[in-house]
């Protein structure tokens, strides 16, 4: 789990301000691992990270120094091409469901109903130049 | 096992079978709809939980293969640049349209005679004016009269607001001195015949949690069943049954266990939109009828016409409120509608605005369109795509093209064992050369609304909500599968009311000019009972 979270971290990182925490550091590890759909790929990815990282004289990707778990999980792309893509798509899509990411960013953090949304009314003065057009569709 | 006979059969109770159901039970005739799929609970609706935009992609997702309900059939739309869209339930596609709400218009119905292409409608504007306002105030339809686009008529409830981000995309077209109009909406603006009014969640795509969009669970069929229609879920007609004498006998179909029933009508009323029409006359082909019922004329399930929608986003410095609203309920723009021949196409398209993107389909879309990065840069790029995105989709007119057409898929079948419908269809040279004149007219408009940058995707993939064609109506039994008022040329009590119907598709969202037609037809059989079948 350490490595996944370390791999989240690299992609979704904290934000330089620190208001934003990184995707691992969100806790996003544990929920990503959860899914039985993701876990065949993830066992597999997370193996090649160890893997590479095993080849550059660390123990696995958790092992690294700082600056090399980024160009280790961009070398996962030649062995296995859907590994990255599809843990940046998950992780995106979770990483926007965080209540405390939504909060900060000052994006809804309920569902939309039973509330809704208050809209003004609109000022249809704004229709005013087409309103003044002629009709022009085709008559017959 | 048999059923007890019944005056008229209606399959499908979506837009155009809760429509007819509707208007047939002033006849005070033994009427039973069967539908596939179940009635919807508004309370479960994504809308309702934190994980509202996710399920837009699962169990609300638009294709029935992505949302792999028992209640849906499976489609093999391998051969088509643009997927099936649509949804089985009371209600059916109206669950999950946008209720954007437009009606045809009068050229429209003369295409041929006008522009030489396509085929004329053997009814025109006039025909269907009285059932287009009948609709209006049966689905609760919102709006301005005065659209210089369209031949004078009422609306029965105040416009949507714009929000900010509609009246952003206005300006876009005053500036350029464009046409545009708030749009027809299929939504509640204020209480209406019992419903609550529209509260702006935003995602209707995925139901309509207050019951303020129109979708025929909520309108048509209330009124339909207090008058006596009876409705039966979880039922899925196989085929239909067909006598020596050329008439429908009735149905086979299976309930939600899978067991077979028959029931026998007198009429009977195809309601299953553009695919699942031709798809059933298709799977009840017999001795009598070799290549599918009904289909002496070798038209069923050709003609297939879609929209091809061109989509263009626009990129805007300040936030725009985006969530706030029906999604897909706002502008519309009718300037590039009708031929000009200067545009290198015939005939042409409508812009419907659109908004919505949550934070998650903000994310999904900035990876899938290199905007968003990982690693260093990230929140950056966020911040920049988060609530700033505005949308105009290009609603292009499809011709008739025999080659595009639904046949039986050889292998895929639904859970029942029912032959799958298969989608040939590719998009022609007018409607490239439209879809790329309606894209950059739309990032034209956005820019001059303020975007800094724009983004297309034509044709948009997902976007097989609109199904017609299939089963053309026309005079002609050689060019036509049924005649001028909806009754199939070859078996004289079956008759057909939704989108297969449409000779021409026009360019705007079919729904309204749908359960028109489906009204007319109805009027038809009431007027005609004495002699309905000569």
């Amino acid at each position: 789990m350490r490595a996944l979270a370390c791999a989240l971290d690299e992609i979704v990182p904290p934000s330089s301000d620190g208001r934003l925490p990184g995707a691992g550091e969100a806790g996003l590890a544990e929920a990503l691992a959860a899914q039985p759909d993701l876990r065949p790929a993830l066992l597999e990815g997370l193996a090649l990270l160890d893997e590479l990282a095993r080849g550059r004289g660390a123990g696995g990707f958790v092992d690294l120094a700082p600056g090399d778990h980024r160009a280790v999980l961009e070398e996962t792309v030649e062995r296995a091409p859907g590994f990255l893509p599809g843990i940046t798509a998950q992780t995106f899509v979770a990483y926007y469901q965080v209540p405390r990411v939504r909060e900060t960013l000052d994006l809804q953090t309920r569902p939309p109903y039973p509330e809704g949304y208050a809209v003004e009314p609109t000022d249809f003065s704004i229709l005013d130049p087409v309103r003044a057009r002629e009709r022009f569709y085709r008559e017959r | 096992m048999a059923d007890e006979p019944v005056d008229v059969l209606i399959i499908g109770a979506g837009a155009s079978g809760a429509a007819v159901a509707w208007s047939l039970a002033d006849t005070r005739m033994d009427i039973l709809c069967l539908e596939q799929g179940d009635w919807m609970n508004p309370a479960e609706y994504p809308s309702t939980g934190d994980d509202w935009e996710l399920r837009s992609q699962t169990d609300f997702a638009l294709s029935p293969n992505a949302r792999g309900r028992v209640t849906d059939y499976p489609v093999n739309d391998t051969e088509s640049p643009i997927s099936i869209s649509n949804f089985n339930a009371v209600g059916g596609s109206t669950v999950l349209y946008a209720g954007h709400f437009p009606r045809l218009k009068p050229s429209d119905f003369r295409t041929r005679s006008l522009d030489g292409v396509g085929d004329d409608w053997p009814i025109d504007y006039a025909t269907l004016e009285p059932y287009w306002a009948e609709n209006d105030r049966m689905m609760g339809v919102a709006g301005l009269a005065g659209d210089p686009a369209y031949p004078p008529k009422e609306v029965p409830l105040p416009p949507v607001p714009l929000g900010k981000l509609g009246e952003t995309v206005a300006r876009g077209f005053n500036e350029l001195g464009w046409h545009w109009w708030p749009s027809d909406s299929a939504i509640a603006t204020r209480e209406y015949q019992g419903r609550a009014p529209c509260i702006n969640l935003g995602p209707c795509l995925t139901g309509c949690a207050q019951g303020a969009k129109g979708s025929t669970d909520v309108t048509y069929w209330p009124l339909a069943e207090r008058n006596g229609v009876r409705l039966a879920t979880r039922c899925r007609v196989r085929e239909i049954l067909v006598g020596d004498d050329d008439m429908a006998k009735g149905v086979i179909y299976h309930d939600a266990e899978g067991r077979e029933h028959r029931q026998l009508a007198e009429i009977v009323i195809l309601a299953c939109n553009g695919v699942g029409t031709p798809r059933l006359l298709l799977n009840s082909a017999s001795s009598r009828f070799p290549d599918g019922l009904a289909n002496r004329s070798g038209l069923v399930g050709k003609n297939l016409m879609f929209h091809p929608y061109g989509m263009v986003l626009g990129l805007f410095d300040e936030r725009l409120n985006g969530h706030q609203g029906p999604v897909g309920c706002g502008i519309w723009s009718h300037q590039f509608y009708e031929t000009d021949p200067g545009r290198g196409f015939v005939r042409g398209y409508s812009f419907e605005m659109t908004r919505g993107f949550g934070p998650v389909t903000t994310a999904l879309w900035g990876f899938l369109n290199g905007r968003l990065p990982r690693g260093a840069g990230h929140h950056e790029a966020y911040a920049a795509l988060s609530d700033r995105l505005a949308g105009l989709l290009a609603i292009c007119e499809d011709l008739p093209e025999p080659e595009n057409r639904v046949t039986l898929d050889p292998e895929l079948k639904d859970s029942d064992g029912i032959p799958a419908p298969r989608i040939r269809y590719r998009l022609s040279e007018n409607s490239q050369r439209m879809l790329e004149h309606g894209t950059a007219r739309a990032s034209e408009v956005l820019k001059a609304a303020g975007a800094r940058e724009t983004f297309v995707e034509a044709p948009l993939g997902m976007a097989g909500w609109h199904l017609m064609g299939t089963c053309r109506m026309g005079r002609d039994p050689e060019r036509s599968v049924v005649n001028e008022w909806g009754r199939s040329h070859d078996v004289k009590n079956l008759f057909i009311v939704d989108g297969s119907l449409f000779v021409t598709s026009g360019g705007v969202n079919p729904t309204s000019t749908i359960q028109a037609l489906a009204l007319y037809v109805a009027d038809r059989i009431k007027k005609n009972l004495g002699n309905l079948f000569d």
